[in-house]
């Protein structure tokens, strides 16, 4: 039986982590598998966990760590998908949501990886690095990267995409 | 705030309004099978690393799953026509649709050696653009690119004449989910 104080964690923590988790990954299955896989760790270590000043940064690490990995399973999986023909857009989500997707899908993990972290889950650039095991000027030069070619994509005014790292 | 975050936040609020996980209960137990499996397999290795066991490194390999029978080898889509489907009369004006981020028709047509105009009609609030390059994937030549806009909204792109010969056309902001052939002849 789990933890109740576990159980009001998950509850609360899981949608906003799994809302990050898709746009880090572009693939909701991925992100759900990676996330469920690390509330699964979560759970058994729960003791330990919950001593932590911020468990649910615990949870994302973990999970980011374990799409990390599958990144290039993914990667291998949606090119045969192309080749054998597109996927049907998920129809419960906006256009403007699926376009975003395809937008971060079409960057490499490590920009995706620093914008999300940045612009979504809201850390400073000193956190990104920190969180990442990067150099700060490693994750400036990825923001911009990302941010240039985001604004791109999605027609954003390069203006209104300021860099406030 | 920036435009790109605000984006973002939208994006993420609409998939967790939607997140539905499995119960804390059955992650609970997800985490014990896979501390158990840990936990065999270090015996495992442990044992395969003094030596003594040799039936044990096989149960130590990852399962790899057999092959499908029957799947035909994969090969490279380039939005090739169905059978039997033709592209539309050879004309210098061609109308191209964006809508539901896919193109319609997937097969455009125009005369050699003469400049057309194409009606591009991106129905959506998305945005698209159409280039075309030369050969049956994107890796020919670009010989030519629209602007990238936001729909709902029709723009005239003016192309310029070109050889006889298949094309190719895409989505730059779409590259996978819309294409289409163009042939000139």
């Amino acid at each position: 039986m789990a933890d109740e104080e576990f159980s009001a964690f998950y509850a609360a923590t899981y949608p906003r982590l799994l809302g990050q988790l898709v746009l880090l990954c572009g693939d909701r299955a991925e992100a759900e598998d990676a996330l469920q896989e690390a509330f699964a760790r979560a759970a058994v270590r729960w003791r330990q966990l919950r001593s932590y000043q911020a468990p649910e940064a615990w949870v994302r690490r973990v999970a980011l760590n374990l799409t990390r990995m599958a990144a290039r399973r993914l990667r291998r999986r949606t090119a045969a998908l192309l080749r054998l023909g597109s996927a049907p857009a998920p129809a419960e989500l906006s256009a403007e949501t699926i376009d975003l997707l395809v937008a971060l899908r079409a960057l490499p993990v490590a920009q995706r990886q620093v914008l999300v972290l940045h612009h979504l889950v809201g850390l400073p650039v000193a956190e990104v690095a920190h969180e990442l095991g990067l150099p700060v000027g490693t994750v400036k030069t990825r923001l911009a990267r990302g941010r240039r070619a985001l604004a791109r994509r999605l027609a954003l005014d390069p203006e209104e995409v300021s860099s406030n790292g | 705030m920036d435009e790109l975050t605000t984006r973002m936040e939208r994006a993420a609020a609409e998939v967790a309004e939607r997140a539905v996980g499995p119960a804390p209960d059955d992650l609970l137990r997800r985490g014990r099978r896979q501390r158990r499996r840990h936990a065999a397999a270090a015996v495992l290795l442990a044992l395969a690393l003094a030596g003594g066991v040799v039936a044990a490194v096989p149960l130590l390999r990852p399962w790899q799953p057999a092959a499908p029978a029957g799947m035909p080898p994969a090969t490279p889509s380039t939005a090739t026509l169905a059978p039997g489907q033709r592209c539309p009369a050879r004309a210098t004006t061609a109308r191209l649709t964006a809508n539901h981020i896919a193109f319609h028709p997937v097969c455009l047509a125009a005369v050699a050696g003469k400049a057309f105009t194409l009606t591009f009609d991106n129905n959506e609030p998305v945005v698209h653009n159409i280039a075309i390059f030369r050969g049956s994937n994107a890796e020919g030549a670009v010989v030519f690119r629209g602007q990238i806009f936001r729909g709902p909204k029709v723009v005239q792109e003016q192309v310029p004449a070109l050889r006889a010969g298949d094309y190719f056309f895409h989505c730059d902001v779409h590259p996978h989910l819309m294409q289409g052939k163009f042939v000139v002849s």
